[in-house]
């Protein structure tokens, strides 16, 4: 009788123990990541539900991929955004596919920054280049998540100085009753590189990788 | 071959079809050095087991 009791608190301690450790990582991912990244599934947490399905995710496996959550990220904006001040999507697209490389650079992956948006402010989280390790007066600048790049991207050519002559291009678009189009506006955006062809390349990508090719 | 390890040769992937796939030169330039930017973090996204590496 005494050694079936030892044997049963050694067996309690032994689940006990087992029962804390974290479970096994698997093919289809760590616990702790798949809780990091789906819903939970109490009902009591519709903020968090309503959350995870306003802010579309932009993803970077592939360039397919890369573009159709792109697109999603740039209708889920649009809901907010007056028709005069939509930037085409094939030009959104064109300009983060160059800037990240299709969606595969550091900045775009490790400060969720799709255009390489500066920052000014040291305050700000942000990223360097690299090998650079001191602070040069800006910093590229690191946002929650890429769709929230999108938004700050829509919100700087739509309100920035340097980019006036992309707005007057697509007022007077509209005023003829026509839709603007990235090859269109294009041109406008020589401020936006220091690169002396970047416009020329930004067109040319929309032409023959992106039209055609998606169906946005 | 873990998640990380997987999605970085899947970028390494895309930028080296979109090298291939380019005809004009300064694309194929462009691309060129992204894919050098993303093969210099190599050391960052896989694990120090060269197994590993040789595997993926």
């Amino acid at each position: 009788m005494k050694y079936i009791s030892y044997l049963l608190a050694i067996s309690g301690i032994y689940f006990f123990i087992f029962a804390c450790q974290p479970a096994p990582c698997t093919d289809d991912g760590c616990p702790e990541f798949n809780e990091l990244t789906q819903p939970p599934e109490n009902s009591d947490v519709g903020m968090i539900e309503k959350e995870y399905s306003i802010i579309p995710v932009v993803a970077t496996d592939n360039k397919d991929d890369f573009v159709y959550s792109l697109n999603e990220c740039i209708t889920h904006l649009y809901t907010d955004v007056p028709r005069e001040k939509q930037i085409p999507r094939e030009l959104i697209i064109a300009q983060a596919a160059l800037e990240t490389g299709w969606g595969t650079s550091r900045f775009a992956n490790e400060a969720n920054n799709l255009f390489g948006i500066r920052t000014w402010n040291k305050d700000e989280p942000y990223l360097l280049p690299i090998p650079w390790t001191k602070w040069p007066g800006w910093g590229v600048k690191v946002f929650k998540t890429k769709c929230d790049s999108v938004a700050h991207y829509i919100k700087i050519i739509n309100e920035v100085f340097a980019y006036e002559e992309f707005r007057e291009v697509r007022a007077k678009i509209l005023e003829h009753g026509e839709t603007p189009n990235g090859l269109d506006l294009a041109h406008t955006l020589t401020k936006y590189a220091s690169r002396p062809n970047y416009t020329d390349l930004v067109a040319t990508l929309i032409k023959y990788n992106i039209r055609g090719v998606y169906e946005l | 071959m873990n998640y990380s390890e997987e999605l970085y040769w899947k970028r390494v992937m895309t930028l080296y079809n979109a090298f291939q796939d380019a005809t004009n030169d300064d694309f194929k330039r462009l691309w060129q050095d992204k894919l050098h930017e993303l093969m210099q973090l190599q050391s960052k996204y896989l694990t120090k087991d060269l197994n590993d590496v040789i595997i993926a």
